[in-house]
């Protein structure tokens, strides 16, 4: 299954979920280099 | 992102008819949220800028939260009657809430046109395939 059909399966809350660990898992990994938070 | 992209973005873009009431009512919702106007050397808060009375085309803030944009148009889609026309009925953690349609966010990345957002649309056209 690609990453778009496994995206249009989840619930739009599921979505907005998934959209939100993306983000922490980001921004855990930029802790981890010593990098800024990108502006957008 | 809830289209389907799998690509992440970090802000949230509304849009709206900033009236000096909807800025008032904009002050009272992110009151706690410690709003600051983003593009300001001297991050000016939202809470005393502008003066009471005052609309506005744009706003670019940064809160708590992270920043939120509140547009009075959307760049190759027109103003806020233009968007609500075609946006999106969805129910989401529990509200209704218009979201602007595919076509639409199709049209506003290619219009923007950085490489980002021309890959964005990219698979949003994707999406827009799958759907049909």
């Amino acid at each position: 299954m690609s990453l778009i059909e496994l995206s249009l399966s989840y619930s739009y809350d599921k979505r907005a979920e998934q959209h939100q660990a993306a983000l922490e898992l980001e921004r855990i990994g930029r802790e981890l280099r010593g990098e800024a938070e990108p502006t957008d | 992102m809830l289209h389907g992209s799998s690509l992440v973005t970090r802000d949230l873009d509304v849009c709206t008819v900033l009236s000096a009431d909807t800025v008032a009512r904009l002050r009272d919702a992110l009151r706690d949220l410690r709003p600051t106007h983003r593009l300001t050397p001297q991050r000016l808060s939202f809470l005393a800028t502008p003066e009471p009375g005052v609309g506005m085309n744009n706003l670019y803030l940064e809160t708590d939260l992270g920043p939120v944009d509140f547009l009075g148009s959307i760049n190759g889609i027109g103003d806020f009657e233009r968007v609500r026309a075609a946006a999106m009925e969805i129910e989401l953690f529990g509200r209704r809430c218009r979201v602007i349609s595919l076509q639409d966010l199709i049209q506003a990345k290619e219009a923007l046109g950085r490489d980002k957002d021309i890959l964005a649309a990219k698979e949003l056209r994707a999406i827009a395939e799958k759907q049909q």
